[in-house]
């Protein structure tokens, strides 16, 4: 099938291209001849073994002649046969003898037969390639799809994407969160249960309810004492009387309860090592994580991505009071 | 100056994926872990080179409350706030996100802020509002939840409304081309200015939607016609054991045909950029059973009967032909191969047919054939799966990167979308199919054209159908 549909658009580019050069070839020729007819002085004549008579001569060429000769005059198409007679050369005598107007009288016939007999049917030969090739590509169904494909590529603008970056800061870092080393898992264990804790919390986030679940929760399962709760706004400066109030409570750890999905971000941790900052020496700061305060479920699992996240930033820290702990 | 809109939030909250999906490419790094996004990545989309829009997928905010703090204690040009910002702090490792985040808007580039709606609105979040307030500059929040567990929108639309013009829900991980055109179509509202410019953004975008159609109808028609008209044959010797042969020549005509489809399916998903990520069919997807496995068949909505009619090309194809080469003649005798899954007694039949034909006559040259295929039904179940494949890959977003199986809006596609082809669309179907598989000296050029074309304008339409919905 492909074969057939093929030989069309094939054959005609090669006929065309083999016609233009023998054109070409045959308007050269033809130029040529004329050339040297206006240039250089020829002599044409004839002669043959054959025991050829002049009239068969004239016979012949004004055959030859029959394209051009009806409508050009007799002298122009074709040598008439005294013509013919006087450019007869006979080898023994040479062309001396012959006169000048019969020798010169067959260039006509010899470039009207090269335009006529090559340069004009060679012409039409190209145009009826052309004409044929245009029927060819008519014909030849386009809409294929092997060939839409291509053609819609052509005929339409490509749309795409440049992507570039660059950096406006001076001071950037890298993930503060994703380049740190595995951190061990903090375990709730008796070093730490029996301990008098305070709490800070958002009184934004954590409604009252919520907090006392937290709170059955660290007394049943970590045996905390939950001496108090204090608000806070994660804001160091707005915090300034919580502090001041947690510092003056008795006790060995601060909790700290904050939501595992809220990415602990630059702001966040440095709030964090203000409040360690501010604490004595001796107390230890663990961030409770847990699920969103609003939902009845508050446990986080082990395996919560947020929670690794937040080992790994607090572990960022470097400061071994700071704990991070899920709530379970 | 071409439009450009800065995507910025809280870590985590989909930014680039929001970014990814707006500008189908993805190549942008999207991760669950937050603060993956350091430095602002400009991603601009170009027609022919010419560059006609621009996102910036910034870095999360870091330290909104001490940003917030700067900006209600600056005292100056409150035009100037954000370039003052980044000149004060661009050394400051402290602030560095910050620099990063703003600075597209110190250019000049509209605000997109993005929240996840499935989680509550914190103080950290009024914060960066209040920024962005404060910036000046027009701005837009769009609310991509991530997750359905849980539904913020409200608390977040009742915040926005004090801080933005304009408040879009867009989901980055199942947005679609319409969803993709409806938030183009809202970015109009952050500055009046870019109007006509995002109109004509817009417009590009649809043409070239429908130049990947006209592209994916022109790669279907051409793998449903190569599928269609492919066969195989073996040249089989009085001593060859014609059974074998068979099935070596069913397995060789079913692993092309995979393969076909296969191809097809790799450039469907090219021509829709998903480049980097392996797009993992749903388990319900039809798309996961066999292309001639009986299930494919019957999920495709044929019947009990059509089932027996196509039997052949569950079990064993179709008929192999056995031609006599040496003497010139096809017997054109049906075999019907396998009978692996079977089709009834009709596929013995034919079979025992073909045993009786050829008993002794087997010559040198005689070619056991297997194809072209001669059921429509096969036509309908390749037209089917190009369609569920290209349902899939067009509602698959590209900020997408869970690879959970499928989307949830091509989960009810059970059954083909063949099955609801008019009358009309049949007949073209059936048109194609003849001058497809019909032997080439019956062919008419016109007739063969005609069909071709009505075809492909039959699955342009089904594509343009599916795509709007």
């Amino acid at each position: 099938m492909k074969n057939r549909e093929y030989k069309d658009l094939l054959f005609w580019p090669f006929f065309i291209l083999t016609s233009g050069f023998a054109l070409s070839f045959s308007a050269g020729a033809l130029g040529g001849t004329f050339f040297r007819v206006v240039v250089s002085d020829m002599a044409f004549g004839w002669q043959s073994t054959l025991m050829a008579t002049s009239a068969g001569v004239h016979d012949l060429i004004s055959i030859m002649a029959f394209p051009w000769s009806w409508f050009m005059p007799e002298f122009f198409a074709h040598p008439s046969l005294e013509q013919i007679e006087g450019s007869r050369i006979i080898l023994k005598d040479g062309i001396s003898v012959l006169a000048t107007q019969d020798l010169i009288s067959w260039w006509p016939f010899i470039c009207l037969g090269i335009l006529f007999y090559a340069v004009i049917p060679r012409g039409l030969l190209i145009i009826m390639g052309f004409f044929a090739q245009r029927r060819a590509l008519r014909n030849y169904n386009f809409d294929r799809s092997r060939f839409r494909q291509l053609i819609v590529r052509m005929q339409s603008p490509v749309l795409d994407i440049d992507a570039g970056e660059t950096p406006v800061s001076q001071a950037i870092e890298k993930n503060p969160i994703s380049q740190m080393k595995e951190t061990p898992a903090f375990k709730p264990g008796s070093d730490i249960s029996g301990q008098k804790v305070l709490i800070l919390a958002s009184k934004n986030v954590f409604s009252k309810e919520t907090i006392k679940k937290i709170i059955q929760g660290i007394e049943q399962y970590l045996f905390f004492d939950v001496k108090e709760i204090i608000g806070i706004t994660f804001d160091f400066d707005n915090d300034a009387d919580a502090i001041s109030q947690m510092n003056k409570i008795d006790a060995d750890q601060v909790i700290l309860l904050h939501e595992v999905w809220q990415p602990p971000i630059r702001g966040l941790l440095h709030y964090i090592t203000q409040i360690k900052a501010a604490m004595p020496d001796n107390r230890s700061l663990c961030i409770l994580l847990t699920r969103d305060a609003g939902q009845k479920d508050l446990f986080v699992d082990n395996n919560d991505i947020n929670y690794d996240v937040w080992k790994k930033a607090v572990f960022k820290l470097e400061n071994s009071d700071i704990l991070v702990k899920r709530f379970i | 100056m071409i439009p450009e809109f800065a995507v910025l939030g809280h870590p985590n909250e989909g930014k680039s994926s929001v970014v990814s999906t707006l500008t189908e490419d993805d190549r942008i790094k999207v991760s669950r872990i937050p603060g993956e996004t350091t430095v602002s990545k400009r991603y601009t989309v170009t027609i022919d080179g010419e560059q006609i829009i621009r996102f910036v997928d910034t870095p999360g905010f870091q330290v909104p409350r001490q940003t917030l703090a700067w900006f209600k204690a600056f005292d100056g040009d409150p035009a100037k706030i954000i370039d003052r910002f980044i000149e004060t702090h661009k050394n400051d490792p402290f602030f560095a996100d910050e620099c990063e985040l703003l600075d597209p808007v110190a250019k000049g580039a509209g605000i997109i802020y993005v929240v996840d709606g499935s989680r509550p609105v914190r103080d950290d979040d009024l914060a960066e509002m209040e920024i962005l307030r404060l910036t000046g500059r027009h701005r837009m929040a769009i609310i991509n939840s991530k997750t359905e567990e849980k539904d913020y929108t409200s608390d977040w639309q009742l915040e926005f409304r004090k801080h933005f013009n304009s408040i879009r829900l867009f989901n980055s991980n199942t947005a679609n081309f319409t969803e993709r055109i409806k938030m183009l179509e809202s970015l109009k509202a952050i500055d009046q200015e870019w109007e006509p410019v995002l109109s004509h953004v817009i417009l590009a975008f649809q043409k070239d939607w429908q130049k990947r159609n006209r592209l994916v109808t022109a790669l279907m028609t051409q793998t449903i016609e190569k599928s269609l008209s492919f066969s195989v044959s073996e040249t089989i010797t009085p001593s060859s054991d014609q059974e074998e042969i068979k099935e070596r020549l069913n397995k060789k005509y079913q692993a092309h045909i995979k393969d076909f489809e296969k191809q097809m399916f790799k450039k469907i998903r090219a021509l829709f950029k998903h480049h980097f990520f392996e797009y993992h069919l749903p388990e319900y997807s039809i798309l996961k059973h066999d292309l001639f496995s009986k299930q494919t068949w019957e999920l495709l909505g044929l019947t009990k009967e059509q089932l027996a009619t196509a039997g052949a090309i569950i079990g064993g194809t179709m008929g192999a032909v056995i031609d006599t080469a040496a003497a010139g003649i096809t017997f054109g005798v049906f075999t019907a191969l396998g009978g692996i899954l079977g089709a009834g007694s009709a596929l013995f039949g034919g079979k025992k047919m073909t045993e009786k034909k050829t008993a002794g006559i087997r010559l040198g040259g005689d070619k056991l054939k297997l194809g072209p295929n001669k059921n429509l039904q096969f036509l309908y179940i390749l037209i089917d799966r190009a369609l569920i494949y290209y349902s899939h890959i067009i509602n698959r977003p590209h900020g997408r990167r869970d690879l959970q199986r499928g989307s949830e809006k091509t989960k009810s596609k059970k059954k083909g979308y063949s099955t609801g082809f008019t009358a009309n669309q049949r007949n073209s179907c059936a048109k194609f199919f003849k001058a497809v598989t019909g032997p080439s000296f019956s062919r008419s050029f016109t007739r063969e054209k005609k069909a071709m074309s009505d075809f492909e304008a039959l699955i342009e339409s089904v594509l343009n159908e599916i795509s709007s919905q």
